[in-house]
């Protein structure tokens, strides 16, 4: 197969184009999270919620929150393991669940987590008792009746009945059936999620590496493996070399050869567009850090610092003071912008 | 109240530019329902 010959900046057009930050903006929520596959749902919210910022960064201001809060409601858009996802998508995760925790010859921390649940069968059977009786229900309302507890050097030590529920939702036996301010509400995941046909593992692989490199535009082949969601592409669409950058890309082919209109666009720190920090560098020129979890004497920048570009080149980065507490955004063209909200 | 204290060009900003993220700044404080500031020395 040819390999696609992109220059710098084509690349990056296509990345912004397939993050749907083109002048022309989309006009539909669902539409907009069915392209990009998912919003992710992060603690940090300095200004607004990251899920709420991706989505008024593309739709503009005709975004309302309570778009996204309608949704969730009535499961049009449904949360899986801090990511919002499209309902149908569902579907494409539900035989890998089947299998957790994963296929054939299992890594050490597979078995590790396989054992430690089975240890906790007792306290699995209970949470799914008490769901099923009074579900959704809190994590907190949820018996913690484990045998062994979870071990571990950060915060989720002792956190039994949390990490069990994460597990059990990898396990497709419960889901988050809603959000009580930021508290997570948990139910049987039979009441959750759609009853649509379950898409074979293999099939669901492939349809999600089609569908993330259509969200991304161009992306790598193979990628270090990252929580949540991968930034590879697997054999998804068509390879392509970019000019100055070494290795081989998989690029969507939609994106070729379409003319280009930029805009100016303000971008949450955990923007899809940067959020792959390798790509963000190798393809925009752009060194990338979120400096909130660090302890302050490690920082380099301040609470965090954000860098993002457009297609053109100009990049975007944001330091904060050392004296406030900002939130941070990175914005495009060319801007570093330190901002502090307070109502 | 959105309180911008900084805007860092990375690039030297161009008017066109330069209004574009003005009021991308802007718009994201009406959405946001806040008073907005911008210092001089942030423009």
């Amino acid at each position: 197969m040819t390999v696609h010959r992109l220059s710098r900046a084509d690349a990056r057009r296509i990345a912004v184009r397939a993050q749907l930050l083109e002048r022309t903006r989309p006009t539909e929520l669902l539409d907009l999270v069915r392209h990009l596959t998912l919003l992710q749902i992060d603690p940090t919210a300095a200004i607004a919620p990251n899920a709420d910022l991706v989505a008024w960064s593309r739709l503009g201001s005709s975004y309302s929150t309570s778009d996204l809060s309608t949704a969730l409601e009535s499961r049009e858009l449904i949360e899986l393991s801090a990511l919002i996802r499209p309902s149908e998508d569902l579907a494409l995760f539900r035989a890998e669940m089947a299998e957790w925790p994963g296929r054939g010859e299992l890594r050490a921390w597979q078995v590790h987590i396989r054992d430690w649940v089975q240890a906790n069968e007792a306290c699995r059977r209970d949470i799914l008792d008490r769901l099923g009786s009074s579900g959704p229900l809190p994590s907190r309302d949820l018996p913690d009746t484990c045998a062994v507890p979870w071990a571990s050097t950060g915060w989720t030590n002792n956190q039994n009945v949390i990490k069990l529920l994460d597990f059990m939702v990898q396990r497709g036996e419960v889901a988050t059936a809603g959000r009580k301010g930021r508290e997570r509400l948990w139910d049987l995941a039979t009441r959750v999620y759609p009853d649509d046909p379950v898409v074979p593992v293999d099939d669901a692989l492939r349809i999600r590496n089609e569908r993330r490199l259509h969200a991304l535009g161009i992306a790598r082949a193979r990628a270090p493996v990252s929580p949540m969601e991968p930034n590879d592409v697997g054999e998804a669409g068509e390879p392509a070399s970019v000019e100055g950058v070494k290795g081989t890309w998989r690029v969507d082919p939609s994106y070729l050869g379409q003319p280009f209109s930029g805009r100016a666009a303000v971008l949450s720190p955990f923007d899809r567009l940067l959020h792959d920090r390798r790509r963000t560098m190798e393809l925009f020129e752009f060194e990338y850090y979120l400096e909130m979890y660090k302890p302050a004497a490690n920082r380099r920048w301040g609470t965090s610092r954000c860098r993002s570009c457009t297609a053109t080149g100009w990049s975007a980065s944001l330091t904060p003071p050392p004296t406030a507490k900002p939130a941070c955004f990175g914005s495009t063209p060319s801007t570093r912008m330190c901002s502090s909200p307070s109502r | 109240m959105l309180r911008v204290n900084a805007i860092h060009q990375d690039v030297q900003f161009t008017k066109p530019m330069t209004a574009a993220v003005h009021r991308e700044i802007k718009d994201l404080a009406q959405w946001l329902e806040l008073e907005l500031t911008i210092p001089v020395f942030a423009t």
